[in-house]
This record gives C-alpha cells, structure tokens and sequence, in this order.
C-alpha cells in the first residue's frame, strides 16, 4: 500500500472517529456540528470514491460529496417510508458503508 | 479504440500543446517556473481590492430602505466595483496565466461571496418564501419521522421527500433544530458546489482551461432564475450536473468492434455520432473492473436520490441519459434505470399526489408550449421598478442565448461539431409540451440547459486551444462577464422587496404558528411571507390575492364584513388574518389589488371594532374576530 493511500485512509478514519465522538458521545453546541458535518458531507463518497486511483482532485471532492449526499437521501428515504426513521440507525448504517469502502480501497490495486 | 482517438482530430493539428488542467507548473524550466509565481501576486491583486470594496460596502447597506429594484436600489455605487475588478482580474489571469490553475477558481469562488452572500449577510434572516415551506416539511419529518402521502398541504413535498429526509437526517445528527439559519446559506454553499462540479462537466467538451472556467463564471452570473435556495431542485440539479459529468467522462462504453461488426445500423449510427462528436478531447474512460462498477453504483444513487427528492429533475435526466445512449457516449443500462426508477416512484409510491395532478396535466400537454408568454410577467401591470426588472431578466438571458449560437458558430468554424452539448441544450425542452408545471416550466427549461449555453457562449471568446488571448478578446470577455454579473444582482435580487424578511416579521410569524390551536384558518395577503416553516400541517391558509377576481372585487369593496364571514367558521378552532409588508409590496408591485387596494383593507380591519389586533410589528399585522379571542387561552392577550 502506497504513502498517499495510507493518508488516505488515516484521514477517512480520523474523520469518522470524530463524528462517531460527537453524535454518540451525545456532544452539544458549537463543538457537534464542526466534528460531525465533515463525515456526513464527504466521507462515505470518499471512502468508496478511493479505489477509482486515476481521478483527479478536483473531480474525486465533486464525486464524493454528491455520492455522500446521494446516500444520506437514499438511507433518511428508506427509513422514512418504511416507519423505522431513526437518524441515529441511519449514520450506522453510514458507518457501515463507510467500513465497507474503506475496505474496498484497502483491498483496491493490491 | 478507432472512434476514441479519432474524436481527437482537431486536437491533434494543434501547433503547440494545450496546458491540461491540473499539471501545474508543467514546464520544468526554473525560469519559467519563477517567472510565473513572480506574476501571482499582481494576479491576486484584483481579486484582494474586490474583497476589501465588497467587505467595506457591507457596512453601508440598509435593506430596510428597498424599493422595486430589489437589491440594487440599496446598494451604494462602489458596490459594483467588486464585479468589475473580479471581472478584469479573472479573465487577465486566465488568459495570461495558464500554469496557475487555482487562480481563476479563487476568483469564482469570490464572485460566488460577492453574488451570493451579500444578500445572506444583509438580511440577516432565510430569505424567499418557498424556502421557508422547505423548514416546515422538515420540522414536519423531525417531529413525526414520517410523511402524509395523502395530505393536501404542500403535497407533493410529501411524495418527493427525499431531500427533506436527508436534511431532518443531517440536522437531527449535528444536533440543529432550527434550519432557518444555516439554510440561508444555501445559495453559497451549492453555487460552490456547481462551480466545482461544472469544471468536470465542461472538460469532456474541451481541454482549453479558458472556455472551461469562462463557461463556469457564465453559467454563475446567467443562473438568475432562483433556484438554488435550500431546496429539492437545488441539490438535484448538483446532482444532474455530477452525473453527466461522471457519464460524458468515465462512464463511456468500452468500444466492442465485434459487436458493431455484426450491426450494420450501429455501424452507421456510430459513423454518426462519431462525426458529430469531431473535436472532443478524449474521454477518460475507465477499463472494466472495481474502478467502473464504483462510478456507476455512484450514477444509480445520483439518479436515485434525483428520483426521490424532485419531480422534474429526473425527467430531464432521462432525456439527457438517452441523448448520450442515442449518441453511444454511455450504455444503454443507466438510461433504463432512470426510466424504470422513475416510473416506479411515480406510479406506486407519489401514486397520492399523481392521482389527483396526473389528469390535469393530461389535459394539459402542449398548452404550456402555447402559453410561454403567460409565464412572463405582464410590464403593462406592474410598477415602473418591477418592469425594469422583467426586462433586465430578458435582456440577460437573450445575451446568454445569442452569445451562445455566435460561440456555436465560432466552434463549428474552427471544426469541432459539438453534437452532444448542442442536443444536451434541448435534453429539457420535452418538459414544455409535457408540463406548465405551475407557470415555472420556462424557466426550469432555461435552467437545464444553461450549462451548455454558457459552454458555447464561453466559445465565443475562447472557441479553440489553438486561437490565442490578443488583448481585445481579453477586454471583450472581460466587460461581458462584468455586464453579466451586474445584470445578475438586478435579476436575482430584483424581487428582494418581496423575498426578504425582517428578522421581528418573522418571529410574528412564528409566535402565530408555535401558539395558534391545530386546526386554524389563516388568511393571508399573499402567500409572499415566511409561512408554513412550523406544525404546517395546523393551518390551512387562504391567500387574498389568489383569490378569483370576482371574490377579491367583493374583498375590495367590503372588507370588514367579508373577512368576517370567512373567518367565523366553525369549521376552524381559530381563525387569523396576516398582513405584512412583504405581502403588500408584492400586490402592489404586481398590480393585484390597483388603488391601494391592500393597504385600505388593512386600514378597514384597523378601524373595525369587529376585528382585534393581536399581534403586531413594524412590517406585520395579526389579526382575529373580537368575538373569538375569549377562550383561546393565555397566549392572547
């Protein structure tokens, strides 16, 4: 695994670290929403967004916040229509897809 | 790989090579390399007197003062100075300084601030009055953690529910309760966020980095039509943007020459599209493996977030996935899942909201096509102010329109066919024979195909890698971009006077709608006030000026005892009227009620002892029967 991949994947991680911390360690005020919105704009897209390796910067940031965006709205839609709404329930779940690409990236090119 | 490389024909004739985006500093020369960064600094300078101008002028601003110039009737006259330094600066950097790919983005980004978050910082409070039903859906998901699919009240957000969904999801997670502060700021952030994604879009039409970022400060000054507030069809149209880029530049199918072999008709349509897409630079498609099935998995969720957040937005996409299929740019796979999508969500899950709007629309195809005229505002009615503003709004578009064909033509001389972007114009105009949607369609069509006018508008300066920057291309692109960007704040500000609220209007507001008893007649001037943002489904409002003239002549006439009669209903636990400035410049700016007619209701209600005053404002007035406040509780006093 290469440097950049590696850093990659530490960034991903800490990003989500710190988001976990906030929403479940029930953080409150100013300090929540700078620890959470960073994962919820951009990590799950650029977890999964990782394993394209020939994208450009400018291009890989674009992608990753509408396939971010596109997955909260599919996950808050489904729990929403199916009686089982539960923000909480929907970022595991974000957890879980973010687990999922950061293994996909992990195992990308090996 | 034949059709690929053979796009690239023009390209290819190039005398000297096209600095790609994203190399940098590619020559390797020291000299040339110190030579550049010793040019940044003047560079930057324009882009730091629009800043210091613009953050100075701030201060000097009293939107309490606006007339019916909107935005620019409270502007003092060195406001304008930012549009011009950025306009100057922007289009000098990127015709002198290629290598320095940043600069042109740092001074799309300052004239995202300088249009965008003047109006954020000055009002102080969300402004436009749709976005405020947007916080009352998702006041209504926090609080229920469903939807009503059947209800009557603002329906079709119920049906669409997706972008609502998503942002009672995030607010709930980041712990906000209140939306109307940070969506004020949504215009900014998805202006940002289609300057970040048209770059990717543009470079699958051309490697030139001047027609790429002229396109994108086109397509940021043309983008009048007000759209990209904290709402569904703002982040749709991120996504619809996204996709295409992501189609046009990763997702192109893998050439099969043995299939074609055996399809004489696709040999010919191949033949085709390959003519019409002569000039292309070539895509940067992805060889089948992890890599492709990632960025197709991301286009099914784009369009699948698409699908359930916005009517239109999706339809439109089909029709541009089907263009790139027509033109073998893309498989045929991702068409048939939007359309498939699609259809499943309109027939089964909106099938509430279909039912009772599909048969109107029916009877309704090919009317919008002949009633384009009726969705313009009428100048003989409205006030002198209003109607400057209509034509300002015209005259931009037109400028847009006609620079765009002149660039077209300009491509075409120098032997690029731009087949693609020519049919992802008209991707949007099936949407006018198919739907008026409520007057709007007209201007959601310009919308979708902005993008691809703003391309060949930018042509029109910059048709080719191989045409140099002489100076007067420079200064014509320079004083365009500036007529567009001052045109721009009349356009999209120019109905500010009815769109942005005082901060004490809408605490009246909200004191009516987080008190008033579930099931409440409110009666409203006009639907131009921060309305329906709490317990939406509590109140079922009347509009005045909605009302049919026949009834509104009746209004006019007697006042007190018509309103009276409306609101001693015992159909409602509690009745209210709510009048407020932004109502009354609204009628009167459009001519609704001539005469005066909103303020001598007003002052009729004022003078009637049948009609008490139970909540006022500077700039609101509430108001109830007499008879009805005993009983209400202590929250009327």
């Amino acid at each position: 695994m290469d440097r950049l991949k590696a850093s990659k994947i530490l960034l991903i991680g800490a990003l989500t670290i710190a988001a976990v911390f906030a929403i479940y360690g029930g953080l409150v005020g100013l300090v929540r929403a700078p620890l959470a919105l960073p994962f919820l704009l951009v990590i799950p897209g650029f977890a999964w967004l990782n394993c394209p390796g020939n994208l450009k910067v400018a291009d890989l940031a674009v992608l990753s916040i509408g396939l971010t965006l596109a997955m909260e709205i599919a996950i808050a839609t489904i729990l929403l229509l199916c009686g089982l709404w539960s923000p909480q329930a929907g970022f595991g779940i974000l957890l879980a897809v973010t687990g999922a690409g950061l293994v996909c990236t992990w195992t990308c090119g090996r | 790989m034949d059709g690929l490389e053979n796009r690239s024909d023009p390209v290819l004739l190039l005398s000297r090579p096209v600095v790609p985006l994203q190399n940098g500093l590619q020559p390797a020369r020291a000299s040339a390399t110190a030579l550049a960064q010793a040019r940044v600094l003047p560079a930057l300078l324009p882009l730091l007197c629009a800043l210091a101008v613009w953050i100075a002028c701030l201060r000097r601003i009293d939107p309490s003062t606006m007339n019916d110039f909107g935005l620019a009737s409270v502007l003092p006259y060195q406001a304008w100075l930012p549009h011009l330094f950025l306009s100057a600066g922007f289009f000098l950097v990127i015709c002198r300084q290629r290598s320095h790919v940043w600069l042109p983005c740092l001074y799309l980004v300052a004239l995202v601030l300088v249009l965008h978050a003047t109006p954020a910082i000055e009002y102080g409070t969300l402004r436009y009055p749709w976005a405020w039903k947007h916080l009352g859906i998702v006041d209504y998901i926090q609080r229920h953690g469903s939807v009503d699919r059947a209800t009557p009240i603002l329906s079709a957000y119920h049906n669409w529910p997706g972008f609502f969904a998503a942002a009672a999801f995030i607010a709930d997670l980041v712990g906000v309760r209140d939306l109307a502060g940070p969506a004020r700021w949504a215009p900014v952030v998805l202006n940002l966020l289609y300057l970040a994604a048209l770059p990717m879009l543009y470079r699958s039409f051309t490697d030139d980095h001047r027609a790429i970022f002229s396109a994108t400060w086109i397509f940021l000054s043309g983008n009048w039509i007000g759209q990209d507030y904290f709402s569904p069809q703002g982040v749709s149209f991120f996504f619809y943007v996204v996709l295409l880029g992501l189609c046009l530049r990763f997702l192109a199918p893998q050439p099969s020459p043995a299939t074609i072999d055996n399809w004489r008709v696709s040999q010919a349509a191949a033949a085709l599209a390959q003519w019409l897409e002569r000039g292309l630079p070539t895509s940067s498609t992805l060889p089948n493996g992890a890599s492709r099935v990632i960025l197709t998995a991301t286009a099914l969720l784009l369009i699948l977030a698409m699908t359930v957040s916005h009517q239109l937005t999706p339809l439109v996409a089909i029709s541009a996935l089907g263009i790139l299929t027509a033109f073998q740019r893309l498989a045929i796979g991702l068409f048939l899942f939007a359309g498939v999508t699609v259809a499943f969500w309109v027939l089964y899950v909106a099938a509430p909201f279909v039912a009772v709007v599909l048969p109107v629309e029916l009877r309704d195809i090919g009317v919008a096509m002949g009633e384009l005229s009726a969705n313009l505002a009428d100048i003989s009615v409205v006030s002198p102010g209003q109607a400057f503003i209509s034509l300002v709004c015209r005259l931009l578009t037109l400028g847009i329109a006609i620079a765009a064909i002149a660039g077209g033509i300009r491509r075409l001389a120098w032997g690029y066919r731009d087949g693609i972007a020519v049919a992802l114009v008209a991707a949007p105009l099936p949407l006018l024979v198919v739907t008026s949607y409520g007057g709007e369609i007209t201007f959601r069509v310009y919308l979708f195909a902005l993008p691809f006018l703003a391309f060949f508008a930018a042509a029109l300066f910059f048709p080719s890698p191989r045409q140099g920057s002489p100076a007067g291309t420079a200064v014509s692109a320079v004083l365009f971009g500036f007529a567009l960007a001052v045109a721009f704040v009349f356009a999209n500000n120019g109905k500010d006077r009815q769109y942005a609220f005082a901060s004490e209007d809408v605490a009246a507001v909200q004191w009516l709608y987080e008190n008033a008893p579930r099931g409440t007649l409110l009666v409203e001037g006009a639907p131009l006030y921060p309305s329906q943002f709490r317990n939406v489904e509590y109140f079922t409002h009347v509009s005045l000026a909605d009302e049919p003239a026949e009834s509104r002549a009746e209004l006019l006439a007697h006042p007190v005892p018509v309103l009276a009669r409306w609101l001693d209903n015992t159909d409602y636990s509690a009745a209210f009227i709510i009048l407020t400035r932004n109502q009354q410049a609204y009628v009167d700016a459009m001519g609704i009620m001539p005469g005066g007619g909103f303020e001598k209701i007003k002052q009729a209600l004022l003078a009637s002892p049948r009609f008490r005053l139970v909540h006022a404002t500077s700039g609101t007035m509430i108001f109830t029967l007499n008879q009805a406040v005993r009983g209400m509780g202590e929250w009327i006093d």
